[in-house]
């Protein structure tokens, strides 16, 4: 067997490990093997505008790619310029989430998500220490590790501005 | 507009937004939008209200011109 097909199963265990430590952590939190949150109709609206935000954002960041291109700029064929393309899209979708306060299902904790998150950037920044030899693995896990972080910000923000009172009319 | 005669069937019935927002089955954010008026219900989520209060949709939800 060459090395891709190593890299390649190597890979598929990967994720096969890591979506049974998922639905096994599910199973113990929510009794149920149950995975993905309910939205009511208000936030699933809200959702909408967001991947609308989102996916204007991409379009505005890839046209700027377009435009550097023009003037012979080597960043925006990077792979790095697309990835961080995605992050930005994943970013604006999240924060406008939180802003209209959709991002969070009726069946979830904050608490615990955040926690989770918190953990998963820290990881994410542990991993970018340690791989710093390496830039390609390095560069994603810093770039993931600040969106978390970005994420976590927005959440903040959200409940600095509105305080979670019961009665807010 | 505010939604005040929701807000005042909620509160005649001595229910939070939350305790309201769980008896038909969505957030309290969207409770409170629907008082605030920055959000338009579905027909479906107005029928629900409805039942929750012992309310009709033309008590709480028709507006007089």
């Amino acid at each position: 067997m060459n090395v891709n097909l190593y890299h390649a199963l190597g890979f598929a265990a990967g994720v096969g490990v890591t979506l049974l430590v998922f639905l096994l952590i599910r199973r113990i939190w929510q009794g149920k093997w149950r995975v993905g949150s309910d939205y009511d109709e208000r936030q699933k609206a809200a959702q909408g505008v967001a991947y609308r935000n989102a996916f204007w954002t991409m379009v505005v960041y890839l046209l700027l790619g377009w435009v550097l291109n023009l003037f012979d700029v080597e960043l925006s064929t990077s792979p790095l310029f697309l990835f961080v393309g995605v992050l930005l899209g994943v970013l604006v979708y999240a924060v406008s989430c939180i802003l209209l306060d959709a991002y969070m299902g009726l069946n979830d904790n904050p608490r615990r998500w955040m926690v989770v998150t918190a953990v998963i950037a820290a990881v994410n920044l542990v991993c970018a220490l340690c791989n710093a030899h390496n830039s390609a693995v390095w560069t994603a896990n810093l770039l993931c590790g600040l969106l978390l972080i970005a994420v976590l910000i927005a959440f903040g923000v959200r409940a600095l501005l509105h305080p979670n009172q019961e009665d807010e009319t | 507009m505010k939604n005040l005669r929701l807000k005042a069937a909620r509160a005649a019935k001595d229910l939070s937004q939350q305790a309201l927002a769980d008896l038909v089955g969505v957030s309290r954010q969207t409770i409170n939008g629907i008082e605030k008026g920055s959000y338009n219900p579905t027909i479906r989520l107005c029928i629900a209200i409805c039942k929750a209060l012992d309310k009709t949709l033309d008590e709480l939800f028709w507006e007089e011109e």
